[in-house]
């Protein structure tokens, strides 16, 4: 009897480490999913949602950046260069039901000529695709001067922490040179400002891609050296002899 | 190279290149029998260019063709569908590859521009008709970018059928 008392007493003692050992280990979890920023209460099954704004905490490891591919809202598919081109791409990730999102589309769609951070800077714009945006819905916010994109693909490739959220790219080198949330555009430009200041090497800053091409083109130009002059084509005979 | 693929469209873009692939309401003008809603006839347009594709552009790349520098190019595919098949201006049978540089012509832009060169080649595809117009930046780079369209063109696949590697007859 007194044998039985004992194992039963023991059964009991590790089954109260066990419980306490499970509790201990969800209140671990529970931390770090509060620290993530993801409340208990939030809607199931990926519904648009306001998140937490300000500067996100940088990514521990950037992989190299990747070309954009997806859907169109309006129908259709699309694949977008980021990498392997002489310019920087803007990615910017965006949800149609975020409110914080709601200023940035409608900056995008007022303004044709944006501002952009570098000189040939090109805007993208990334939802995630139909899964879990409405293409009707990111087609009525979709700025009709740049490009938009649902790719659930993208936001995974970017690893994309929050939304809105924005990375910029530099196509000659494939790498992430910048990222970010905020507020307004104001401090996402001034953000990746900073960035690509921090990034570019000497011969880079102030002027890419077809800026330095603008720029050869005015030098020849007041050289007198226009398109089609002998001297851009050795040993060739003149466009007009052809 | 990265896939863009719809509609049973498939074709293999180099890095570099941006590219679509959209289904677009055939315009009431064209249909003898009445406005597109009552129809719902579409076609199949495919733009692929070494350049940043502006999102707002007409089938044959008005829009686009007018930003394009000298070293770019701009590729259009355009679905006529069944009825064009096999008639006259359709009986090429098979995908035109290679194009010839010597081809290219100024005159044959859809709108021409300065130093601008298109050219526009019609096909019939398992049935379908289907229109090729590939406009260059520069006619004075057409081998270069040729080349480029050639290598892209390689790899089309109109529903199925992929590129036919024979020699081209003139449309």
């Amino acid at each position: 009897m007194i044998a039985l008392v004992i194992i039963e007493g023991v059964a009991l003692l590790l089954l109260a480490v066990l419980v306490g050992g499970l509790l201990r280990s969800h209140a671990e979890i529970l931390r770090k999913l509060h620290d993530l920023g993801a409340g208990l209460d939030e809607s199931a099954g990926g519904l648009p949602r306001p998140v937490a704004v300000g500067v996100a905490e940088p990514r521990v490891a950037d992989g190299p950046a990747v070309d954009v591919a997806g859907e169109l809202a309006s129908g259709g598919a699309a694949t977008v260069a980021v990498v392997g081109v002489d310019r920087f791409t803007l990615l910017a990730f965006l949800s149609s039901g975020c409110l914080t999102c709601a200023s940035f589309w409608e900056e995008f769609q007022s303004s044709q000529d944006l501002a952009l951070p570098g000189t040939d800077t090109r805007l993208v714009v990334v939802t995630k695709g139909p899964d879990a945006e409405s293409p009707a819905k990111v087609a009525s916010l979709a700025p009709a001067h740049h490009t938009t994109v649902m790719s659930s693909e993208a936001w995974d490739d970017y690893r994309v922490p929050v939304s809105p959220y924005f990375i910029m790219v530099d196509g000659t080198t494939g790498q992430v040179v910048g990222e970010g949330a905020a507020t307004t555009w104001a401090q996402i430009d001034s953000l990746l400002r900073q960035a690509m200041a921090d990034s570019a090497p000497d011969s880079r800053r102030g002027l890419n891609g077809q800026a330095r091409e603008a720029r050869a083109d005015e030098t020849l130009a007041a050289a007198g050296i226009e398109a089609g002059h002998p001297s851009l084509y050795p040993g060739e005979a003149p466009e007009s002899e052809r | 190279m990265s896939t863009l693929s719809y509609e049973g469209v498939t074709v293999e873009l180099p890095p570099g290149w941006d590219g679509a692939i959209r289904r677009m309401p055939i315009p009431a003008r064209d249909l003898s029998v009445g406005a597109e809603a009552e129809t719902g006839e579409s076609h199949v347009v495919v733009h692929a260019a070494n350049f940043p594709l502006p999102p707002e552009r007409g089938d044959f790349g008005s829009g686009a063709v007018e930003i394009m520098r000298s070293q770019h190019l701009l590729m259009v595919i355009f679905d006529y569908g069944p009825d064009a098949a096999g008639t006259a201006l359709f009986r090429y049978e098979g995908i035109p590859v290679p194009l010839d540089p010597e081809t290219f012509d100024p005159n044959m832009m859809q709108r021409p521009l300065p130093l601008q060169s298109g050219l526009q080649r019609f096909f019939t595809v398992n049935g379908r008709g289907y229109c090729l117009y590939v406009a260059l930046g520069s006619h004075r780079n057409r081998h270069a970018l040729v080349e480029q369209a050639n290598e892209v063109l390689r790899t089309l696949d109109l529903d199925g059928n992929p590129v036919d590697r024979g020699v081209p007859t003139p449309p």
